[in-house]
This record gives structure tokens, sequence and C-alpha cells, in this order.
């Protein structure tokens, strides 16, 4: 059986789009949607970038330097934007799916796939968080569809504010997919599997979440 | 999953997200912001000016009043006529001498007699001391012509005529002192009207021009303009208050293609004339003198009104003053004609021009600074937050912080914005106060605003200044 690789249909629909991947044997469309989900992840950076999201750490040099200045730190703040486009497919789509195929075993091929549909989830929240902050004026922090507005009507601790800020609702249907796609996708035991998962998640978002705390100019 | 399971889910996260949009929206949020901004500043350092445009027409700068006095007698005649240029001295007219000349020659008769009276007398003293010396027994009687003064000499005894003639001596000598007085006095009569005589001619007092004679001998029989003209503009009552002595005006006429330079010299804040329509607010004027010629500069089209409000009030007081020109008493509209005339003329010879005076009722644009500010920050009027009274500006710190920071403003212009207090120059702020809403200090991000790659500007970065930015961009989220 050849499954035609479509990311959106196992989203969409994940009951069939879970049992074709199950039977399939060959893969239509494969390396395309690959290719296609690097050069939309890419773009997606490029764009919010562009249009200044997550450049607050350049706000605090603009009244000391020209507007020339600026530009240039943005366009390299651009250049390390278009790499993290490339660099976040690579860690999500192969790294994950190498990450599994080490530790519970599975189809390489039907691994990859099954990330692709996660990273297509991941790829919409992006998408939708460039007008969303910009219209709503926000950042990561408060984003609306993580528990950060909470957390700050909770807690002053910054840590806990962008660890609970990095916590979406997109996340959580990551999580969610990996798990019922890979239940099926590879033969372990239920226990082993939510543990290899939540492990992997719990790694991201702590590494996420300070990636957010942390100022790399702290480094500088 | 079944059906009322997604439902579920779809309420979870409906109801996730309204909460969570309600806590960001509300008031008093505690969730950090991050504005987005597109547009901002640097605080200028420069002048600002405040302008009021208005017009106005030349005119003499003081007219003379010559009235005719007909106690001094009848006008012989007039020598000058309307149009002539006189200076000071310049005889205007004359009255009519004869009833001087003939008080004068009625004077000079009395001066004859008294002058023969007091002959006579002189003769008589003489007469009597010679008497006295020689005692001889000479009757003599001597009679003057004058009535009062009869000497009879009586020669009886010589100690009695002598005393007799010292007696008439004296008398004699006491009537030669009255009329020595009235001699005196007579004379000095004489001399005023002479005086007056030579006074009949009516001289100017000023330079000038006449530019009317009533020959009619109505008050005054003669106006003179005076050559220094000065330019009346009208201001509506709003705008009066603002206008002082000692305010700088350019000035230009359409006509002479010229700008001058000029200081308001006197605010007349009498109100110009009634209104038929009582609603209309009533106009004032100033008078402006002119200082000097300016030069021609660039910025004089720059400085022209461009905002449609300014531009419509200066027209209603353009109409205004074109009223109140119809108004005065001597012909402005023959002069306009006249001046209009010699432009064309002008137009054909332009070097000519140039050292022609300004005519009396030239029509002329102003231009007054009512109110200047040099070397001060400027900030445009959209970046100002009103709020009540207090005017605030939203400010970058250089915490990367975009904040309200409340302004005290100066001299306020077309938009212009002198800061007082508050800011300074090269601070940093948003163009535009209505493209954000902020209600605390926030972050704010700024989207790349150009295309051109920075080259020159990457050069200027170290290696590791450049890396730092590749990878804040690669790792910050």
């Amino acid at each position: 059986m050849t499954l035609n690789v479509n990311p959106i249909k196992g989203i969409l629909k994940p009951k069939a789009y879970r049992t074709e991947l199950q039977e399939a044997k060959d893969y239509s469309h494969y390396k395309l949607n690959i290719l296609l989900f690097f050069l939309l992840s890419i773009g997606v950076y490029v764009i919010s970038a562009t249009l200044g999201i997550g450049t607050e750490s350049l706000s605090s040099e603009l009244s000391s330097i020209s507007n020339h200045a600026l530009e240039a730190r943005k366009q390299l703040f651009l250049i390390g934007r278009l790499l993290q486009g490339l660099l976040i497919p690579c860690v999500l789509i192969f790294g994950t799916a190498l990450y599994y195929f080490a530790f519970i075993n599975g189809d390489f091929k039907k691994l990859v796939i099954v990330q692709l549909i996660v990273f297509s989830i991941f790829l919409i929240e992006k998408i939708i968080q460039i007008p969303l902050f910009l219209l709503l004026n926000i950042d990561e922090t408060s984003n609306i569809f993580s528990l950060g507005i909470i957390a700050q009507y909770l807690t002053h601790s910054k840590v806990i504010i962008h660890f609970l800020g990095e916590l979406t609702l997109f996340r959580i249907a990551m999580l969610i997919y990996s798990y019922y796609y890979l239940s099926r996708i590879v033969e372990v035991r239920k226990k082993v599997l939510l543990v290899a998962v939540g492990i992997l998640f719990l790694l991201y978002w702590v590494f996420v979440s300070f990636m957010s705390y942390i100022k790399i100019g702290f480094f500088f | 999953m079944k059906k009322w399971g997604k439902y579920l889910v779809a309420m979870i996260v409906v109801l996730f997200v309204g909460s969570n949009l309600f806590l960001l929206l509300k008031e008093d949020s505690k969730a950090a912001r991050t504005v987005n901004i597109n547009d901002w500043t640097f605080v200028d350092q420069g002048d600002v000016k405040k302008l009021l445009y208005t017009t106005g027409v030349t005119k003499p700068e003081t007219e003379t009043h010559v009235y005719f006095d007909d106690q001094k007698g009848s006008l012989d005649k007039i020598l000058v006529k309307e149009g002539d240029v006189v200076k000071n001295g310049t005889p205007l007219f004359s009255y009519n001498s004869q009833r001087l000349e003939e008080k004068k020659a009625d004077l000079e008769d009395e001066q004859g007699r008294l002058q023969g009276e007091m002959d006579s007398i002189d003769q008589e003293i003489s007469s009597l001391q010679q008497i006295e010396t020689t005692g001889t027994p000479d009757a003599t009687s001597t009679t003057s012509d004058d009535q009062k003064v009869k000497v009879d000499v009586d020669v009886d005894t010589s100690a009695i005529v002598n005393g007799n003639v010292q007696q008439k001596i004296a008398e004699a000598e006491a009537e030669k002192g009255k009329l020595n007085a009235a001699l005196t006095t007579n004379e000095a009569k004489i001399s005023r009207v002479e005086e007056q005589l030579a006074d009949l001619t009516v001289k100017s007092a000023v330079d000038g021009q006449i530019v009317k004679i009533n020959a009619d001998l109505k008050a005054p029989i003669m106006t003179i303009a005076s050559t220094a003209s000065v330019v009346k503009a009208v201001v509506s009552a709003k705008q009066v208050g603002e206008i002082a002595e000692g305010q700088t005006v350019k000035l230009s006429s359409t006509l002479m293609k010229k700008t001058y330079k000029g200081t308001v010299s006197q605010v007349i804040t009498y109100p110009n004339k009634e209104k038929k329509d009582k609603k209309a607010d009533p106009t004032y004027s100033f008078l402006v003198k002119i200082n000097d010629e300016a030069a021609k500069d660039g910025k004089q089209t720059e400085e022209n009104p461009k905002s449609e409000a300014t531009t419509d009030s200066s027209l209603k007081i353009q109409n205004q003053a074109d009223q109140s020109n119809d108004g005065k008493t001597f012909g402005t509209s023959d002069l306009d004609n006249q001046t209009t005339n010699e432009q064309t003329q002008a137009n054909q010879m332009p070097t000519v021009d140039d050292n022609k005076p300004l005519l009396i009722g030239t029509n002329m644009k102003l231009q007054v600074t009512v109110a200047e500010a040099t070397n001060t920050p400027v900030i445009d009027s959209k970046s100002i937050l009103k709020n009540g009274k207090k005017q605030y500006v939203y400010q970058f710190t250089d915490k990367g912080i975009v904040q309200k920071q409340a302004v005290t403003l100066g001299v306020v212009f077309k938009g212009k914005n002198q800061v007082l207090k508050g800011l300074q120059a090269n601070d940093v702020i948003v163009v535009d106060q209505d493209a954000i809403s902020l209600t605390a200090p926030s972050n704010f991000i700024t989207p790349l605003k150009t295309t051109s790659i920075q080259n020159k500007e990457f050069k200027k970065m170290t290696q590791s200044q450049q890396a730092k930015y590749i990878l804040m961009g690669l790792f910050e989220d």
C-alpha cells in the first residue's frame, strides 16, 4: 500500500491517516513534503524576524546607535533567525525521529512522517503567532495559547513565567499527536512509549524555556 | 474520539484562550506587553517660530492736518496742490494781508503823532531850562500844541520865577515819561502786526505729500501724509492678543516681488469698526514699521501657509482688510490702479524696480513672528498624547522599554512643538502616538526597515559583535 504523505490530513483525520500509515509499505510525496516544510519553516522564521518579532534585545540599543547600525544588527539577527528556521525542522523532524528510532525502534520513514505531522502543528502555531503578537502587542510570555498570562498573575518569578509561557496548547497537541501515532507505529508497551515521549518533550520544554529566559547578550 | 469528546476539547480550548484574552486585555492587566512600533524618531534640536499670517496696506506713518484760522484773515491763496511733495518749511497757503496792513498803518500814524508830541515837549523843556539859567525877565509865554502842557512863565521876582520854572520843567518831564511809555507800547504793537504779516504764509512743519486740500475752507484745510510709511494690518479678535509691540514681521508685496522686514510698532486694541453682522467677531489692527528690505531667501516659500485652517483664516482677514480699505479717506483703489500700472511698466524694466520706494496703498502680505524659540528640542504634534491638561510622549529608554513621558510644551506652531521639559534632543520617541496603545512601560519591537544590506555597518562591527547578533537570532526565542 502506498501512503500519500499529507501531514495536514494527519492532523485533521488522525484515525484514518494512522491506519493508512500503519499499513503503508510505500510513500509518495515523501521527500517533497520534507523539502516543503523546510522551506516553509525558513519562510515563517524570516518573515517573523523581518516584522521584528523577537527583537526585544535589540531595542535597548536603539537609542544609542544610528538607524543604519540598528538595521545592520537586525539583518544579522535575521540571518540567525534563518538558521533557526533551518535548525528547528532538522531537530523536530530528523532529530526526534532518530531519538525514537534509537530508543523505541520503529521504521525510520514512518517516524519521520509522524514527525512531519507534529512539526506542521508547530509551524501552524508559529504562523498564527505572527499576526497575533503584532496585533495584541504581546510576546511569548503573554501568548494567549500558553499558561504565561496566568503565570504572570500568580507569580513574579521570571523563570516560572517563561516556563509556563512556553507551555502552549499547540505543544500539548504535539505531544498528544506524537503519542497517538507512535502507539501504532512502534511496538512497545504504552508506558514505555509515554515515558520516552514525555522525556523528550520535557527536554524540549526545558531547553526552549531556557532559551526564552536567557539573553545571548549576557555572554558577550 | 467520540463526538462529545471533540466538543469538550473545543470548549476547553475556547475557554482557555478566552480567559487568557480577558486577563491580557483587562485594565491593569499584569501580563507583559511587547509593543510593535513602526515609526520612531530622534528628537530634533531646532527652532520653532509661531507665525501669524495676515494682510495689510501701506499707509503714511502720520497724517498732519493743517487748519485754517479765520481770526488771521481771509484766505489769500493756496500755494500747493494735491500730490505735491513738501518739505519742512515749504509754504502751503497764505492769508489775505489787507486788514493787517491797515492796522499797521493806523499804528504807524499813532506812532508819528506821539513822536511829534514828544518833540514839542523836548523843545519846551529846553526853553524852560534856558529861562532858568539866564534868569532874564523875559516874559515869554510858551504854549504848546497840547492843551495839557501849558507853561506860563511869570517873571515877577527871580526867585519865584525860578521856582515856577523848575516846577514846570518837572511837569514836562513827567509828561515826557508818559509819552515815552505810550511810544514803546505802540512800537511793540507795530512789531506784532509785522510779525503777523510775516506769519500770513503758513508753512509745512513736516516732510510729506499733500494728500488732500479742502478749498472750501472746511477743517482741516490740508492733509499732509508723511513720506515714511507704515503698514496697517488687520487681525481677528482671537489673534490680536498674540500681537505685541516689537515683534518682527516679514512683509511681502505681490506687486513688488520683494520682501521687507519690519517690527510691530503699535497694536490698536480698539475694534476697527462696527460690523453689520453682529455675530461676526470684531477685527483689530496693528501697525508695522518697515525697517529694511530683507534679502530674498528660498525659505520664503517654505514658510507660506500650508494648512487649510490657516489659509481659511487668512482669506477671511483678507476680506476684512479689503472692507476697511474701502473706508479710507483717500482713494486707495486709485492708488492701487496706479501701482498696478507702474508695476506693469516695471516688469518690462525689472532692473529699475529695485530702488523704487514702497507706494502708499500697496497691499502687503504679513508674516508676524508672534513667538519664537531657538535651539530647543522640537517634536511633532502627532507624537503628543493629551490626557486632560497633561501631555505625554512615548519615549524609548536605553533599556529597551517604551514608556509614557510627561512633557511641558512651549511655543507651538503648525505641528511643531517646543519642549520645555521632559525631553532632550536625540531622545527617541514614537512618531505617531495613535499608532500604539500603552498601558504600562513595555518592551518593544521594531520591524526591519531596509532591504539594502548594510555592508558599511557590518564592517564597523567586530566579529564577536556580529556573532552575537546572529546567535541572538538563532537561539533567543
